[in-house]
């Protein structure tokens, strides 16, 4: 027994090694950024001696530097305003359809629903070109709406809640139809109510798709005030490209608010992306 | 047509149907809006050649579609998208698997190693991709002053495609771990317990009950992966400039897309290069589907 | 909130007709009414956008722009855009998206922006105005006026290349300082004398050949080849004098930076970092340096020569320097083109011209006003990129479609695989056939 007991204690300790050395794996690139952030260029850019500590002070002024001179307020509001709209977008128009395709019957049920499967199918920069162009001649380059335009309904959301509304107790709309709910009522106030995780991961999951996205705010918003974090941070490198200072604080100073909110939020977090599951 | 379904709709059915059309008609119209016209608005451009500015759209028959079968760089670009997937997807996907199977174990502080392998996950991969670009750099990177190297990572076209791939590897363990993690969760402990009776060990167990049972988790990993490496472009678009002399053997195809289509302004060449890749991933999605059943154990 | 709520549903709605009737969005900015040309200074907006890609002009261009503010009442909001980033959203603009009133125009991209209406058409302001064209560069003016005579852009600025060498590395590696009477040859060297005496630490020289215009191409015309020829319908570079130019930049390169290295990292980083001893570098550089730590340790020479006749002087045509100014265009679709062509007026004034000398913005686009510009950095002798118009200047090359064989030379087929192993005399020799074939058809395609 003794034996076994040993060769148990033996494997936690290589499996703590593991996962501490991969824990290091994964800080190391966020311990930079901030390492860099609050150096001089000079001290960045210095190798011979190389520095992986600021020589004189930490320089945390640059991260308020980079805030006043690259407009971060705008940024962070009109990052916000799409999450913002796309998740209330998303999680209406699918809890809605969801609930159909889920518990009612209708002609045309299966048809609809296959269009749905059809979309999560094709690959969705095939969109992208037509949807720039109606953007573009709808005169909402450069705004908020041109910025959630291809967010307004998901057909993966739809999917998502579908399942979720299937896998509700069969006998919940029997009870209130007794009580003389409509179809709308029974919605409203039975059966939405009970599916909030499904929403909660569809929520989290639109959002982060939002904040990682770079491309589509990148054609559609051109301009620094209109544009969001991502697209915002692919400008500064181009403009920046040689001051590593500048480029990191800005890239700490994007990242930031995310992960301040997956560390409060962390279990719905976790729990969204297991059941959503998604093509993120 | 089925005679039986012909019946005649009653009162409660019809209101049930209308409802249900209400209900669907957002998410409908916007679909068709949103993404079945543009994939017909797509096919069109891509007979199109696109005059200066977008201006005057001249049909041009099957000309993009030589021109764009016939360019080494779409094979080049195909090439590397396969590549950057080849580092990307099943390293994502072991070196999670081991992540999660240990995590599973109930260790203390698994939760601190879980928020830390999920990091990535909630940055925006503009930012993952500066920063490492900046681990890279040949002459002020970490990575070459610590190491006392002198390596090209991403400008030596024989390396670039392994360095981005691993910057994938890292950003996507987390998420796929996640995933791992809650399929584990699925798996009945009797099985284990069983298999410790019949004196099998750690490693015996993973291979026997672990993998077998956690083969859909991980074929629906693998594939919605594959899908998702094969569309890259955040990472590569940060990390390799347009002057980047190793950028024709890294660029994925997405971004030779993203190249044609807006900042050259050619949009019909962009539509001709997307509908290459919707062809290849159709392929790919076949051969997932094929795969399925070989692959993938099932109770 | 609501307004935006509105007008995503508005979005919806209005997409549903369009795609009823099949619209592919070819909307565009059309060209607006030709608006009455009205100097009188009634302005019609409070704001003008201005797009510019250089972050070192910012503040000095804002400053003469805050001088017109001040007569006209308009404010002007100056954003910078990196380079790529810049073109990517000019063209977005022009497409049918939103432009800024006023921006600066390039030799690469012009000809199609003039021929497709995108810029505000001048003639008639200047001559209402009163602007004498003779005053300012003369290929500058050129390249903004389109074959139909119409002027769309006035000169903002000229450049001109220079020699920059990091004193402190060549007392280390004890190599003589550059002169004025340096060829190629010495370059060479020196860099190389520099590159092997600090064992690969430090580079004896860099250049990014992703930077023409600062770089290869001037040696090109050294030694008598020409990239784009007068009439811009041919090239030399596949000549004998290209070859041996190409020649010199392949020894050039075999002794300095790696191309893997400068592409990660700017030539003006390496510099400054003290991993390279010389560069060459624009006028429109200086102000980096001059603000740089190490200011003190950096001087500026004239480019080096090629003596093709070996008679050990330097004679016509044997030093050129590229040059190459920028325009002030406004948008056709700007909301007040009066304002609009106000605004560029002043800044391609005597007054305007002279203040953007002192301030060491740039030289300028008007000829006498830049000997202001080389006492704008006291303590730095700058003083080269003004002598370098004492000898041969040609035009930054261009034709109606200048980035498709730019990009070309760079890939493969093109110059990549000599870029990469400067070793090897046959690749550069084979690559500048290729380049004559590539820029050929380029122009053929045009």
């Amino acid at each position: 027994m003794d034996g076994i007991e040993a060769r148990a204690r033996l494997n936690k300790v290589i499996m703590y090694v593991i996962l501490t050395i991969m824990a290091f794996i994964m800080i190391v690139p966020f311990a930079w950024m901030i390492l860099t952030a609050v150096k001089t260029n000079q001290e960045a850019i210095s190798v011979a001696p190389f520095y992986i500590f600021p020589q004189n002070g930490w320089h945390w002024e640059n991260f308020a530097e980079v805030w006043r001179s690259y407009n971060f307020i705008v940024l962070y509001k009109n990052t916000l305003l799409m999450i913002f709209f796309r998740v209330v977008c998303a999680v209406l128009t699918a809890t809605m359809a969801g609930y159909a395709f889920g518990r009612l019957n209708f002609p045309g049920k299966k048809i609809m629903f296959s269009l749905v499967l059809i979309q999560m199918m094709i690959p969705s920069q095939i969109f992208i070109i037509p949807q720039y162009l109606m953007v573009s001649s709808l005169n909402l380059l450069n705004t908020v709406a041109g910025l959630v335009f291809p967010g307004i309904v998901t057909a993966f959301g739809t999917y998502l809640l579908k399942t979720g509304y299937e896998g509700l107790p069969k006998d919940l709309e029997e009870a209130a139809s007794i009580d003389g709910c409509n179809i709308g009522q029974r919605f409203l106030r039975i059966l939405m109510p009970l599916t909030r995780s499904s929403m909660v991961s569809l929520g989290i999951f639109t959002a982060l798709f939002a904040f990682k996205d770079l491309m589509w705010p990148m054609i559609v918003c051109t301009n620094a005030a209109t544009t969001t974090l991502s697209a915002g941070l692919a400008k500064m490198q181009g403009q920046y490209g040689s001051d590593y200072p500048t480029m990191m604080a800005s890239a700490v100073l994007a990242i930031i608010p995310m992960i301040v909110i997956y560390i409060i939020f962390q279990k719905q977090f976790v729990e969204g992306i297991a059941t959503s599951g998604g093509k993120l | 047509m089925n005679k039986k379904e012909k019946h005649k709709m009653t009162a409660a059915e019809k209101r049930e149907a209308l409802w249900a059309w209400a209900f669907i008609a957002p998410t409908m119209l916007g679909l068709i809006i949103l993404n079945f016209y543009p994939v017909i608005n797509t096919v069109y451009q891509s007979f199109c050649k696109t005059g200066d500015f977008g201006k005057g759209n001249t049909f041009v028959g099957l000309a993009n579609y030589a021109t764009v079968l016939s360019a080494s760089e779409t094979w080049q670009s195909l090439l590397n998208t396969i590549k950057y997937a080849i580092i990307e997807v099943p390293f994502g996907v072991v070196i999670a698997l081991v992540l999660a199977v240990f995590l599973n174990k109930k260790l203390i502080g698994t939760s601190v190693y879980r928020t830390i392998f999920f990091l990535p996950m909630v940055c925006a991969p503009a930012a993952v991709a500066m920063v490492w670009k900046w681990l890279y750099n040949q002459q002020f990177g970490l990575f070459n002053n610590l190491f006392h190297t002198n390596v090209a990572w991403i400008s030596d076209p024989k390396i670039a495609w392994i360095s981005i791939g691993v910057i994938g590897v890292w950003s996507v363990i987390g998420y796929n771990m996640v995933l791992f993690i809650s399929g584990l969760q699925e798996i009945p402990g009797d099985y284990y317990e069983a298999a410790s009776i019949d004196g099998a060990t750690g490693i015996k167990q993973f291979f026997h009950i672990t993998v077998p049972l956690l083969s859909p988790t991980t074929f629906f990993i693998v594939q919605t992966r594959l899908i998702g490496a094969l569309t890259v472009f955040d990472l590569m678009f940060m990390v390799m400039d347009k002057t980047n002399i190793a950028l024709q053997k890294t660029q994925s195809i997405v971004y030779l897309f993203y190249t044609y289509a807006f900042t050259n302004g050619n949009k019909g060449y962009g539509a001709t290069l997307v509908m290459v890749l919707v062809v290849f991933i159709m392929v790919v999605t076949f051969i997932m589907q094929k795969a399925e059943g070989r692959f993938v154990y099932h109770n | 909130m609501k307004k935006k709520i509105t007008a995503a549903l508005l979005a919806v709605i209005m997409a549903v007709s369009m795609a009823a009737c099949g619209g592919g969005g070819s909307s565009s900015s059309a060209p607006s009414e030709p608006a009455e040309v009205d100097l009188s200074g009634n302005y019609t907006v409070d704001t003008l956008n201005v797009n510019i890609w250089d972050s070192n002009q910012q503040k000095g261009l804002q400053q003469i722009a805050d001088d017109w503010t001040k007569e006209s009442g308009v404010k002007v909001n100056i954003e910078v855009v990196d380079w790529d980033n810049y073109w990517t959203l000019l063209e977005a603009g022009a497409s049918g998206g939103t432009m800024p009133d006023v921006f600066w125009m390039h030799s690469n991209t012009v000809q199609m922006y003039m021929e497709n209406d995108i810029l505000l058409n001048l003639t008639d302001y200047i001559a209402a105005d009163g602007v004498d064209l003779s005053k300012y560069y003369e290929g500058v003016v050129k390249l903004y006026t389109r074959s139909d005579g119409n002027v769309y852009a006035l000169p903002k600025d000229h450049d001109t290349i220079a020699l920059l060498y990091n004193k402190a590395i060549f007392d280390q590696y004890g190599v003589e300082y550059p002169t004025a009477d340096w060829t190629w040859e010495d370059m060479y060297e020196a860099a190389k004398a520099i590159t092997e005496g600090s064992g690969g630490d430090v580079y004896g020289m860099a250049m990014n050949t992703s930077n023409n215009q600062d770089g290869w191409y001037n040696l090109v015309y050294d030694y008598g080849a020409q990239v784009i020829n007068d009439t811009h319908d041919g090239t030399t570079i596949g000549s004998e004098q290209g070859k041996a130019g190409m020649e010199m930049v392949r020894k050039l390169l075999s002794v300095g930076a790696p191309q893997t290295v400068v592409a990660e990292t700017g030539t003006d980083s390496l510099f400054m970092s003290g991993k390279t001893a010389m560069i060459t570098q624009g006028s429109w550089m200086i102000n980096a340096f001059y603000t740089a730590e190490h200011h003190d340790d950096y001087a500026w020479s004239l480019l080096p020569y090629a003596d093709v006749n070996g008679n050990g002087t330097c004679d016509d045509g044997e030093r050129y320097s590229a040059y190459n100014g920028l325009g002030w265009a406004a948008s056709a679709a700007t909301a007040d083109p009066n304002a609009a062509y106000s605004l560029i007026s002043y800044f391609c004034s005597e007054a305007g011209q002279l203040k953007q000398s002192e301030l060491g913005v740039t030289m300028g686009g008007m000829e006498g006003v830049s000997e202001a510009f080389a006492n704008a950095f006291p303590g730095m002798d700058v003083s080269p990129f003004i002598e370098a118009e004492n000898y041969n200047l040609f035009f930054r090359p261009y034709t109606r479609k200048t980035t498709v064989w730019e990009d070309a030379l760079q890939q493969q087929g093109g110059f990549l695989d000599a870029w990469r192993d400067p070793s090897d005399p046959e690749l550069m020799k084979t690559a500048c056939d290729n380049a004559q074939k590539i820029i050929e058809d380029a122009i053929a395609a045009e």
